[in-house]
Parts: C-alpha cells; sequence; structure tokens
C-alpha cells in the first residue's frame, strides 16, 4: 500500500529482554515530509525507545520500518544516517577538548590529499551551514568551554552537515533561553518549508501547541492518538498523556470489602506495647501529636552547579492534612524528598519543624524530631541488604530494645514478628533482606518506618511494587496518621495516588512549586496543566523573582 | 531467657560463605605440596616435616599456638575496622611500634610490681595503637582522606623509625642481636610449654574473640557498626551517628594491633627485636579474610594459619629446602580471598557492561 508519508512505522515492538520491559508496543506513525511531528508521553512511555528504534541505536523486536514506501532496517546509527534519519541526542555526547568544527565534522571529516584532515574546506563547510540555518556559533571554540544550550545547537548543526530528511530532537529546548528556543524555533520552521521531517520530543505542551503541526500521545509504551494540532488542544493532550481513563488506579484506593480495618495506634510500640499489648486503640488519644505539628519550607532553594534544582520553595506541610507533592521525575521531586528527611541541607532558606527553625541538617537530626520517612530508593538508602530482615525492622527502635547497650533479643523476636503479621511480610526475620522480593522489601521498610508514634511521615513514591492489600493498609494508615495529627507528606510522580489521597496537592514543575490546589481544584487536568509547565501560579509569596531555571546564555555569547 | 536462638542475630549464612576460604586454604596447601615435591631433593622427608612438623615436639607445637594467638588479637583487629566497612592498612606498623613502646615502658621501670608494670606496658601499647589508628578514621572523618592510604602510610613511615630505634639509641650493647634489653623478669608472662614461646597471652587471645562476637552481635553497638559496615547510606537514613563508626572502629583496631605488640615483647620475645613483629600485621589481614571477619571463625582461622605457617618453618628446617614457604602460601592465600572479593564485581561489572543495546532511557532513571 503506497502512502504519501515519507517514513512509516507498522506495529513497532520493542521488548527488552533484561528487565522484561515492552518499551513499545505494536506502535505505528506516519511521519510526513515537511511536518513537525511532536511525539509527547510521560517518562517512561517509550518515546525515546521509539526513536532510538528509528535511528539505528536499538533493533525492535518486531515491526516495519518503510521509507519512501521501502522496506529499511538500520543495523547502527551510520546505517540510520545514511538513509537521512539523524537524531539530536537530549545530552548530545562530544569530545570535550575538541574544537566545535572537529566535533561537527566528527565521522564525516572532509579529507584532502594523502587522508589529510582538510580545515580550511572544513571550516569553510560549518560556518556555511551555520549561517544557512541562522545559526552564528564560532567553529573554532573548544566545546568544553560552551553552555548547555550551545552544545546542543552544535548537536543540532552537526545533524544539519549530515542532510537529513527526517531529524528527530530529544527535549531540544530543555537548557534553553527563551530567545535561544525562539531562535530554534525559526529554524526548525525553515527546515520544514525545505521538505524535511521533524519529530520533537518534548514535555512542554506550550512548545508543542506553538510548533508542532500533528502531534502524537504516547502513553505505556503505545499510541494513544495522532492529530493534527488545529483538531485538539492542550488540555486534551494532557488528559490523553496522564491517561483520564485510569479507573483502576481509582478502585484500588477504595477499602476493598472484608479487609479488617487497621488503625496506626495497633502498630506496635517497641517494647511497651509487649508489656501492654491490649492498650485499646482508642485510648492512644493522650499520645496524639499535637495539632501544632507542622514541617515548613521557607524559601529554600538547593542548587547543583548553577543550577537551581530546587529554587525558593515555599511549602508547608500541616497536622492533621495529607500534602501531596506531585510532578514529573527530575522536576525536583528527589531534591525535595532529600531537603525533607534532612538528607541534603538547602544551599537557601530554612526548614522549620512545629515552628522552630532546624539546626542541623542531619537525617539524624530530623530522626531524633520524630520524622519517619520512605525513600524512594529502597535498596540503598531505604534497607540493607545484607543484613537480617529483622535487622532492618529494628533500626528506629534500637534504643527501645536495648538495656544497658545490650539488646534485649526476646523482645526483639516479639517486635518483628509482631510487625512481620501486621503487614504479612513473607520470609523468614532471620535471613538477608536480599532473598525478598521488591514488593516485601518496602512492606519491611513501611512496617519500620510507621511503628510507634511518628510525628512527621515522609512517604517518597511509597506505593511502587507493594500489592493491593499492602497498598490499602498503607493509605488506611497514612489517614489514621492524618487524623492524630501527624504531619502526613505523599511524594508522588502518581497523579492518581495523589488525588486519591492528599487534601492538599503541590505541583512542582522544573524547581519551583508550579501550583498549590486545594479542594474542588483538585483534578487531573488542573494537575496536568502545572506539571507540564503550562501554567504557574505565583507561590512563593516573595517578592524576589525566582533566578531562571537553566538560563544558560545564548549560542556564540562566548560561553560562560 | 528464649530457650531457641533468636532468629533475628544469627549469623546464619556462614557455611555457604566459608566455602570460599577452604577453597583459598585448600589451594595454598596444594601449591605447598607440589613445591615440596617438585622442589625437594627428599620429598618425602619435606612433606613428613610440613604435615608433622608442628607437632613433633613441645616447642613447636606451642610456637604455633602463640602465634595463633598473636594472629587472633590482630585478627580481630582488622576485622574492627572491616566490619564498619572502613580499613586498617597500618596494622603490620602498628603492632611494631606498639610492641617497642611496651619494651620501654617495661625497661623504664623495672622495678615495678608484676601487675604494675604489665598493665602499663600494656596500656601504653594500646593507647598507641588506638591514637595511629584513630588518627587514620579522624582524618577520613573531617577531611574525607582514605583510611587505608593513610593509616598504610603512616605506619610505612614509623617502621624504619622503630627499626632504628631498635638498633641505635635502645640498643643491647652487650647482644649479638639488634635487640633492646630484655625485660624485668616479673614483667614477662606464664609460659605454659616451655621451652616454647607460648604464654599466658593465649587466653586472652581465646576470651577477646568471644567478647568480640557478644558486642557485634548482642549490643547495640555492634548493631550499629554492623548496620554502618554493610550500607553506610541506610546507617546515615536510620540516624546512625556514621562518624562516630569512622574513627571507634578504627581506634579499636588499633588498639588490638598493639595489644598484639605487647604480648610479643611481654610473652613471646621479652625484648623488642629488630623486625621481629613484621609480616604478622599482613597475615593478620589474611586472617581475618580467611575467617570472614566474623569474631568465632577467626578462631580456626589463625590456626590454621599458623600451622600452615609452622609446617612450612619446619619443611625448611629439616629439609634443604630453601623457598620462602610461608610467603608462598600467604601470597596464594590472599591471592585466592582478593580473587574471592573481586572476581564477583567484575562480573556484575560485566553484566551490565552486556546490555549496551538498552539505551540511557528516562525509564532507566
Amino acid at each position: 500500500m503506497a502512502s504519501s508519508a515519507l517514513l512509516q512505522l507498522q506495529g513497532i515492538t520493542t521488548y527488552f529482554a533484561e528487565n522484561q520491559v515492552t518499551a513499545n508496543d505494536a506502535v505505528d506513525l506516519e511521519i510526513a515530509a515537511g511536518e513537525v511531528h511532536a511525539l509527547v508521553g510521560e517518562n517512561g512511555a517509550g518515546k525515546s525507545t521509539l526513536m532510538h528504534v528509528l535511528s539505528g541505536y536499538v533493533m525492535p523486536s518486531a515491526g516495519t520500518l518503510l521509507l519512501h514506501n521501502k522496506r529499511v532496517s538500520f543495523r547502527s546509527p551510520a546505517d540510520a544516517i545514511d538513509h537521512g534519519i539523524v537524531m539530536v541526542h537530549q545530552h548530545p555526547p562530544y569530545v570535550p577538548g575538541f574544537r566545535v568544527w572537529e566535533n561537527v565534522l566528527l565521522g564525516v571529516e572532509r579529507t584532502g590529499r594523502a587522508g589529510l584532515l582538510d580545515r580550511e574546506s572544513a571550516l569553510e563547510l560549518v560556518s556555511r551551514v551555520a549561517a544557512e540555518h541562522g545559526l552564528s556559533v564560532d567553529p573554532n571554540a573548544r566545546m568544553h568551554r560552551l553552555a548547555a544550550s550551545q552544545i546542543h545547537f552544535v548537536a543540532l548543526l552537526a545533524a544539519l552537515v549530515r542532510k537529513p530528511q527526517v531529524l528527530i530532537l530529544d527535549e531540544p529546548t530543555a537548557p534553553c533561553t527563551e530567545p535561544e528556543v525562539a531562535l530554534m524555533f525559526r529554524m526548525l520552521r525553515r527546515l520544514i518549508a525545505q521538505g524535511i521531517a521533524v519529530i520533537l520530543i518534548t514535555h512542554k505542551l506550550k512548545e508543542v501547541m506553538e510548533i508542532a503541526n500533528r502531534v502524537t500521545v504516547l502513553r505505556s509504551g503505545a499510541v494513544v492518538a495522532t492529530v493534527p494540532l488545529h483538531k485538539t488542544n492542550a488540555q486534551q493532550i494532557a488528559a490523553w498523556m496522564l491517561g483520564e481513563d485510569c479507573q483502576i488506579g481509582d478502585q484500588d484506593r477504595r477499602l476493598p470489602a472484608g479487609l479488617p480495618e487497621v488503625r496506626a495506634a495497633q502498630i506496635p510500640t517497641a517494647a511497651k506495647e509487649s508489656s501492654a499489648p491490649a492498650a485499646a486503640p482508642e485510648s492512644s488519644a493522650s499520645t496524639v501529636p499535637s495539632r501544632t505539628n507542622a514541617l515548613e519550607l521557607r524559601n529554600v532553594s538547593v542548587f547543583v552547579g548553577d543550577l537551581a534544582v530546587l529554587d525558593h520553595i515555599n511549602l508547608t506541610a500541616a497536622a492533621g492534612a495529607i500534602l501531596g507533592v506531585t510532578g514529573i521525575r527530575e522536576n525536583g521531586l528527589e531534591f525535595l524528598e532529600d531537603v525533607l528527611s534532612g538528607t541534603i541541607a538547602p544551599d537557601r532558606g530554612s526548614i522549620l519543624l512545629s515552628g522552630v527553625p532546624v539546626k542541623r541538617y542531619s537525617p539524624r537530626h530530623f530522626r531524633h524530631s520524630g520524622i519517619s520517612y520512605i525513600p524512594t530508593d529502597r535498596i540503598l538508602r531505604g534497607a540493607s541488604m545484607d543484613s537480617t530482615v529483622a535487622e532492618n525492622l529494628i533500626l528506629l527502635h534500637r534504643k527501645d530494645l536495648q538495656t544497658g547497650g545490650i539488646l534485649r533479643r526476646k523482645d526483639i523476636v516479639q517486635f518483628t514478628e509482631a510487625l512481620q503479621r501486621r503487614y504479612g511480610i513473607s520470609g523468614l526475620l532471620h535471613q538477608p533482606m536480599r532473598r525478598l522480593s521488591g514488593g516485601n522489601i518496602q512492606k519491611v521498610i513501611l512496617s519500620r518506618e510507621l511503628s510507634g508514634q511518628r510525628r512527621v511521615v515522609v512517604f517518597s513514591e511509597p506505593s511502587w511494587g507493594l500489592d493491593l492489600r499492602s497498598r490499602e493498609l498503607m493509605y488506611t494508615e497514612m489517614r489514621v496518621l492524618r487524623d492524630q495529627g501527624a504531619v502526613v507528606v505523599l511524594i508522588s510522580a502518581d497523579i492518581d495516588e495523589v488525588l486519591g489521597m492528599a487534601d492538599r496537592i503541590a505541583v512542582m514543575y522544573r524547581g519551583r512549586i508550579a501550583g498549590l490546589l486545594e479542594g474542588s481544584e483538585r483534578t487531573r487536568e488542573r494537575i496536568g496543566e502545572f506539571m507540564l509547565g503550562f501554567e504557574e501560579r505565583d507561590v512563593t509569596g516573595g517578592k524576589d523573582t525566582p533566578a531562571q531555571y537553566g538560563a544558560l546564555g545564548l549560542p556564540g555569547s562566548g560561553g560562560r | 531467657m528464649n530457650p531457641k536462638p533468636a532468629p533475628s542475630r544469627a549469623p546464619a549464612r556462614l557455611p555457604a560463605r566459608s566455602s570460599g576460604a577452604v577453597l583459598a586454604l585448600g589451594t595454598a596447601l596444594l601449591v605447598t605440596v607440589a613445591l615440596l615435591v617438585l622442589g625437594s631433593p627428599s620429598p618425602l622427608r619435606a612433606l613428613r616435616a610440613f604435615f608433622w612438623g608442628p607437632f613433633s615436639n613441645r616447642y613447636y607445637f606451642g610456637n604455633m599456638l602463640d602465634t595463633a594467638g598473636l594472629l587472633l588479637i590482630a585478627g580481630l583487629g582488622v576485622s574492627a575496622a572491616f566490619r564498619a566497612g572502613v580499613f586498617n592498612l597500618g596494622g603490620d606498623g602498628q603492632i611494631y611500634i606498639c610492641a617497642l613502646v611496651s619494651a620501654i615502658v617495661c625497661l623504664a621501670i623495672p622495678g615495678a610490681p608484676a601487675i604494675i608494670g604489665i598493665l602499663a606496658a600494656t596500656s601504653a601499647a594500646i593507647l598507641t595503637g588506638m591514637l595511629l589508628g584513630g588518627l587514620a578514621g579522624l582524618f577520613k572523618y573531617l577531611w574525607d582522606t582514605d583510611e587505608l592510604i593513610t593509616s598504610f602510610l603512616m605506619s610505612a613511615a614509623l617502621v624504619p623509625t622503630v627499626s632504628y630505634l631498635i638498633s641505635g639509641p635502645l640498643r643491647n650493647p652487650q647482644s649479638n642481636l639488634l635487640t633492646t634489653v630484655r625485660i624485668a623478669e616479673q614483667f614477662r608472662l606464664l609460659r605454659l610449654l616451655p621451652p616454647s614461646n607460648l604464654n599466658a597471652s593465649l587466653f586472652a587471645a581465646l576470651l577477646l574473640a568471644p567478647i568480640a562476637f557478644f558486642f557485634l552481635y548482642y549490643t547495640v553497638r555492634g548493631y550499629e557498626l554492623r548496620i554502618t559496615g554493610l550500607n553506610r547510606e541506610f546507617a546515615r537514613y536510620g540516624g546512625i551517628a556514621v562518624g562516630a563508626y569512622t574513627i571507634f572502629p578504627m581506634a579499636v583496631s588499633g588498639g588490638l594491633h598493639g595489644l598484639t605488640g605487647a604480648f610479643a615483647v611481654l610473652g613471646t620475645h621479652h625484648a623488642a627485636i629488630g623486625g621481629f613483629t613484621i609480616g604478622l600485621g599482613w597475615n593478620a589481614i589474611a586472617v581475618a579474610l580467611i575467617g570472614r571477619n566474623h569474631p568465632l571463625l577467626i578462631i580456626p582461622a589463625a590456626l590454621v594459619f599458623a600451622y600452615l605457617e609452622a609446617g612450612s618453618k619446619a619443611a625448611m628446617l629439616h629439609t634443604e629446602f630453601s623457598f620462602e614457604l610461608g610467603t608462598i602460601i600467604q601470597a596464594v592465600i590472599f591471592f585466592m580471598i582478593t580473587a574471592r572479593v573481586v572476581l564477583p564485581q567484575i562480573r556484575r561489572a560485566n553484566g551490565e557492561g552486556s546490555t549496551v543495546q538498552t539505551p540511557r532511557t528516562e525509564a532507566g532513571r
């Protein structure tokens, strides 16, 4: 069947056997000459893998590629480039010591007589192609002196020198400032006018709306929709990306009938529990933490190099409410997790615990203040894989389970067996942690962190790998903790989880709190708009303008 | 208290892991036998001397046990640091200088009562060792210097200094050996199997192992130390003062090496002799590795190592065999043990390398 499309993908499936991930699931896609085709989707939706298939980095497990209606298959990136398909990577690789022209022509060097590099004609070529596309780059500049955005432009230049028919750009504007984005888009418009097809991977719907002719939305490896841009809008695209029909997640949230209701007060509180196991849940009201509990971030900024990965965060997690924090990964969630748990100290700003500024930023100090923390990284941070399950369970209660420095083994057995029963941890307590499945490891972490009275609990991606029953148990305990007056923070990139649990939702975008949603505002659509950077509400409250995230200078501005 | 052993504490995975130590020792034995058979003009006599030599008379047997005792204390010292995830590579020099320190203390108070002199000499040696080990730990804590390097370099500087002191200012002019004056009679520890060097310090060594075991597995500090050694990030996350478990285990390690040095003087040699403890620290590392840094397993590890060393000495004395057998055994054991430690890591690294086809996608994060 003949098609007007320049490039066709039919039933492309990519399966990675080593981690059993189907990154692309029977993807059909047509790319026409002279269009900017935007490819959007959440992290892990399969965008990058699909483009790696197109550009010869990955062999698909199944499916066909048609170029000009002729079947092709690429054995290497060089093979794909020979067919006119060139990809510019999200983090373009380059040779640091080389000059711009050397990097641009790496692999397609101009050689004169006797195979020597023809420096003159190389310089001429690079300057000419740059000028043709309206780029001002000094071809003699050293790569390592360039800013991140300039490196991106050099990579773009290198792609253009290879005369592509299909140009694939993976997050090309990520390090760029507004004027740089404008420059790049002018260039892209000129390219499509020449009949080149551009595939643009991006998280920024604003840019999709501005430059794309058509958009394809990927979710969980499959195509959700391919539509011309004039037939859709940003809200629609966001809904497709995030999955508006995700009813499974909502049902998960409800407590299945017949499941015994559990209360946090029933969790054994170390040694005391063993002597008075019949302590009624109701009577725990006296030990309930006060309602004045609060965890407050004031103007907190964290820098990696010059980049503000947390940018003037003002956020208060109050007692009696679950604060949800969501966003697309790499927008600051992981740094917020580290700051809230005392793992890293803020470079600027301060943290207040129940109104008192924290003096020492260390997990030890935070633990002493009654903070429990379920980390995203369970293997490295949340568990000691070579220690036994019991040793992992007693971490927080080691001081309660000793007399004169000597561990009370009998109490340890009771304590750990009680925790094991509560969460249904399968496996033996004296087994090394390494033997447990991922879900069971998380159960160990949860039961440890939620045991005893907790003033503040920070959950970060707590439900990954948990089965339904444990997840429900965790959600129930989260609510009980809230009702008892504990401060509960739920950091999760899973919108459904945050929507289902949180009373207030903070949405992070590029290191900032883009929006804080309460009450009826907590909808998937609103969250989507904020997390994709489509809208930003100033919630910093301060007069000082937040520093530009990734303001790295203009191309040709002489580097940093 | 609890009739069945509490499951939480049991070192459950010992049998499976110790097979590697058996492999290392077995290989060392095989290499030794091969060398004796191939390199000796009278292989049978050499083999007999090697295997039966250590048991042939009280002198050899006692000396073997004495070496085992010293190896045991130093081996516990090595594992004290290792279990906390830090490394004391300066043990050899620490033993040497602490031996000299205890000899100096004894020589300074020749008229003191036995108990005073012995206590003073051992505590001075222990404190010196703690200072040396602890300094390496402190440097790591303060400036993140590699304790492996600093402890080794401090030792490397001390060894020739001690040798100089023994052969120069502190030398006994009446002796043909490079040695200090012998310590006063009352400070010498009780001999158990004369004429061998075996002495009462063996009891101290045998007492220390269960104490270390109890500390590691039955106390909060021991728990914190082991957790820190197994996963520092997890320990920090759990509020354990990981800084303390950088300095403290290094100091304890140094202190135990110091005690080894003191016993070498008070019990074994009754004087500080030029180079007399050199090699003991390195052998202790091999012993700790064979014993998988488990205080109770270090006891048989020390015995087996001492036996191999005594056997090779006997084989050299009784035959024309001239190889440095002890060194060869030590080399083979080190080779096998480190290969066992390093190989799985290499395999793991290769396993990751084989996924070249997997691109670094966002999903990978």
